[in-house]
């Protein structure tokens, strides 16, 4: 069984929501795509089993899905895009090797 | 099989100077080929053309709802007889005529005959019969008496009835336009849309408002005129006076030029009117330019005097109205008034019970402010096009259409074939089941069609049964209605069920009682209700609103959720309305995306790699290139410019959400926008089969389950230049 490195899932979810709210200081429109990422707790989520990873998993999986619902500013796109896909292969790398 | 009507040739030796012997060719024989089907249905055997089409038409119509009123059939026959009867061979004729129609039927029938003779090519008379089979003839002095007491002509008739009733109804009057300014006098005439009884071509008529000051302007003219012409035409003091005449007279004239000048003064002030002495069909008055020349035809018949330079002339001479311009006329002459006898006297045959029948518009009006449904339902039928009725009030160019087609041929009574029963009972039961004709599509009209006894069933339930039908369709939303509609047509156990528990029916259509609004209003604060009132209305289920409410632990957050919704279907996610989400599956949700991502080795290009997180919403995906002339689809209401496309343009939102997975939390689906692939050019692009996703996060069952044909464009390639090239174009749905 792999162990999920919580340190860095929750440190890259940070720096997304911390690049979001640099975002959104000029582009309001991404508000419900911010609202939407911080509907999970990830702080507050044990990650010890393979339920509550995939829960995780599929939750990022529909966050970036949504996120191409928005239009970001040319500076930061790559870097949100970037840090969603980080995210995800962690949850993903985990999930499959816990199968 | 066919009834023959006979008599033998002495019946016309008569020595009566009526009788034109050199035309006579000797035989009355003569065979009016009844069939008897027209006594299920058809009334009216117009076998000498003698009556328009306008007139056939109401005289069918009131035949039938005679029928359905009283169960007494009202056959009228007319037929030319290229000779003279002698008036003592005449009733012998009609005897021997109704005697044989005797033999087969009981007093349930009332024949009239209208003979039209002629000598030749010239018709000199006609005359009208009338009995109720084993009955008596009415008398020329019943005659009489019916058609005075009916408004003398068919056009007096037809608006006596209409004055009777229209006390009774509500008057749907509207003000429509300013037609005229006559020679900048500020005179003006004003249609006003009315109803009118006759034809179904003249249910909406305008009444033509005239400025009172016409007529006050027409009788100065004269006196004006008059008094100028007892000067020798020298015109007043304007022209200088003379030594021959009165001056008073002069004096007078300048008196009544003063007047003149006060009364457009006034009218252009204090503006008043009145009605005109004619009513315009609507159907005319659809066409600024008709409706601008009827009125100043009019203008220039009545008071052309009055306008010296003749400009109404100019004017009203670019666009002739119609020669059937006016109520109660038709485009070909014919024997109205001898109808209207028919007519009359058929009312006047019922008098004594108390009944009249008046198939048109206005009785629809009157029956159904009146609560007497099934009379309204039968004279709905009296709309012989689909449509006509909504189309009057609102889509002007539908009612020219209606009427052209009706001219064109169209007409139910003009048809002997299937489609005139169809046309007439998808008529019935759209006006039972309150649907707009224009909603009856093809297949649900041929489910009328090839369900006679359904449709019998339906139409032919008692009042009270019939209110029922009606009173539950009323509270549904026009899709509902047709649901409701096809039900009742497909299973006899639900048209039962209608009758026997329609609250349950109702709640079927999910129409419940919205009192609870009022507690959460109360709980939720002020503005609650109406806004979910105003949610249902837009095609959120009641039923689903209250029941998630009543289960929600936090009414609040759910209201919230429900008002930042994106759309209707966001909606339906938060209340859980499965139902009503188009292309979803009521299995649970198993992932069966890629669980990683790939590389083309082809282009060779990590920027074009399709990521893990994105390849998980593919079940499979390939690197290709769209060639140039490619077209590309997306449904969004946000990010134009996004990843995710189809190669077909999809056709319904469950194309959106199921075949492509999108959940409705993501998408408000508003717009559709096309790319195309520019020439010389290529696009790479990842293509696969869409992804299962949940329907929204932390739901399971039911879920999108994907499976349509997607692509994906990697970041780098959507810059400028695409987005550039990026077109919103119109939803198909």
């Amino acid at each position: 069984m792999v162990e999920i490195d919580k340190v860095k899932t929750n440190r890259v979810y940070k720096e997304i929501i911390e690049l979001l709210n640099e975002e959104v200081i000029s582009n309001k429109s991404i508000l419900p795509f911010i609202q939407y990422l911080e509907k999970k707790q990830f702080e507050n989520m044990a990650l010890n089993d393979r339920v509550e990873i995939n829960e995780l998993r599929e939750f990022i999986r529909g966050v970036n899905r949504f996120s191409d619902e928005f239009t970001f500013s040319e500076t930061r796109v790559n870097a949100i895009k970037n840090k969603l896909y980080d995210l995800y292969n962690i949850l993903n790398i985990a999930s499959n090797h816990n199968l | 099989m066919s009834v023959t009507i006979s008599s033998s040739y002495g019946l016309l030796s008569s020595s009566n100077s009526n009788t034109i012997s050199p035309k006579n060719n000797g035989s009355t024989r003569v065979n009016l080929n009844i069939d008897p089907k027209i006594f299920q249905g058809h009334y009216v055997l117009n076998t000498n053309k003698s009556m328009n089409e306008c007139t056939q038409e109401d005289l069918e119509v009131r035949c039938r709802m005679l029928y359905n009123k009283t169960g007494i059939h009202f056959l009228f026959v007319t037929f030319d007889l290229n000779y003279f009867l002698p008036v003592d061979s005449m009733n012998t004729f009609r005897d021997a005529a109704v005697q044989t129609f005797s033999t087969n039927y009981t007093d349930n029938v009332i024949v009239a005959l209208y003979l039209r003779m002629k000598d030749g090519n010239s018709y000199y008379g006609s005359t009208l019969l009338i009995k109720q089979i084993n009955g008596s003839w009415l008398t020329q002095a019943d005659i009489n008496f019916a058609n005075y007491n009916n408004g003398g002509t068919y056009i007096g008739g037809t608006v006596s009835r209409f004055n009777n009733v229209f006390k009774n109804i509500p008057k749907p009057l509207i003000l429509c336009y300013q037609v005229a300014k006559v020679n900048g006098l500020l005179s003006t005439a004003y249609f006003i849309k009315s109803n009118e009884a006759k034809g179904k071509e003249q249910i909406y008529v305008h009444v033509l408002k005239l400025d009172k000051a016409f007529d006050e302007l027409k009788q100065l003219d004269d006196q004006l005129h008059h008094l100028i012409v007892s000067t020798g035409g020298s015109g007043g003091s304007q022209m200088g006076t003379t030594g021959y005449v009165n001056s008073a007279v002069y004096d007078e004239i300048d008196q009544v030029r003063n007047k003149i000048k006060i009364a457009y003064v006034k009218a252009a002030r204090t503006p008043s009117f009145m009605d005109a002495d004619v009513r315009f069909k609507e159907v005319y008055l659809q066409d600024t330019d008709v409706v601008e020349s009827a009125s100043l035809n009019y203008l220039k018949s009545k008071y052309g005097s009055i306008f010296k330079n003749n400009r109404l002339e100019t004017l009203s001479a670019s666009h002739p109205p119609p020669q059937d311009l006016v109520v109660g006329s038709c485009k070909t002459q014919d024997e109205s008034d001898v109808i209207a006898d028919g007519l009359n006297l058929a009312s006047f045959i019922l008098s004594p019970t108390g009944l009249d029948f008046i198939p048109d518009a206005l009785s629809v009006a009157y029956y159904a402010s009146t609560d007497q449904l099934t009379e309204a339902i039968w004279a709905s039928s009296a709309f012989l096009m689909p449509g006509i009725g909504a189309g009057a009030k609102k889509v002007v160019s539908s009612v020219v259409d209606a009427i052209k087609e009706m001219n064109a041929g169209s007409r139910l009574i003009k048809e002997a074939g299937q489609l005139q029963a169809i046309q007439q009972d998808k008529n019935l039961i759209a006006g039972l089941f309150n649907i707009k004709p224009e909603n009856i599509n093809s297949s649900l009209a041929t489910k009328i069609k090839d369900n006679p006894t359904s449709v019998n069933q339906l139409l032919l339930t008692t009042e009270k049964e019939a209110k029922l039908y009606s009173h539950v369709s009323n509270k549904l939303n026009e899709t509902k209605r047709v649901e409701f509609l096809n039900k009742s047509l497909d299973e006899p156990s639900w048209r039962q069920k209608v009758l026997d528990d329609p609250d349950e029916v109702l709640k079927w259509a999910g129409v419940v009682d919205l009192k609870w609004l009022d507690d959460l209003e109360f709980v939720l604060g002020p503005g609650t209700k109406s806004k979910i009132t105003n949610w249902i209305n837009n095609g959120v289920n009641p039923v689903k609103v209250q029941a998630a409410f009543n289960k929600s632990s936090n009414k609040s957050e759910l209201f919230v959720k429900l008002e930042s919704s994106l759309s209707v279907y966001h909606q339906r996610v938060h209340i859980e309305d499965w139902d009503n989400i188009p292309g979803i599956s009521k299995t649970n949700y198993i992932p069966n995306g890629m669980t990683t991502g790939k590389t083309s080795s082809n282009w060779n290009n990590t920027l074009l790699d399709l990521p893990a997180a994105e390849a998980s919403n593919f079940v499979d995906a390939v690197a290709i290139e769209l060639p140039a002339g490619t077209k590309i689809y997306r449904v969004t209401g946000g990010n134009s410019a996004g990843a995710y496309w189809t190669l077909q343009k999809p056709n319904s939102i469950s194309d959106v959400i199921g075949g492509t997975a999108v959940q409705p939390e993501w998408n408000s689906f508003e717009k559709i926008y096309e790319y195309q692939v520019p020439s010389n050019q290529g696009l790479k692009v990842w293509k696969g089969q869409a992804a299962k996703q949940p329907i929204s996060q932390g739901v399971t069952n039911p879920h999108l389950p994907g499976g349509a044909e997607q692509i994906y464009i990697p970041n780098t390639l959507r810059d400028n230049s695409f987005k550039n090239l990026i077109q919103e174009i119109t939803l198909p749905w």
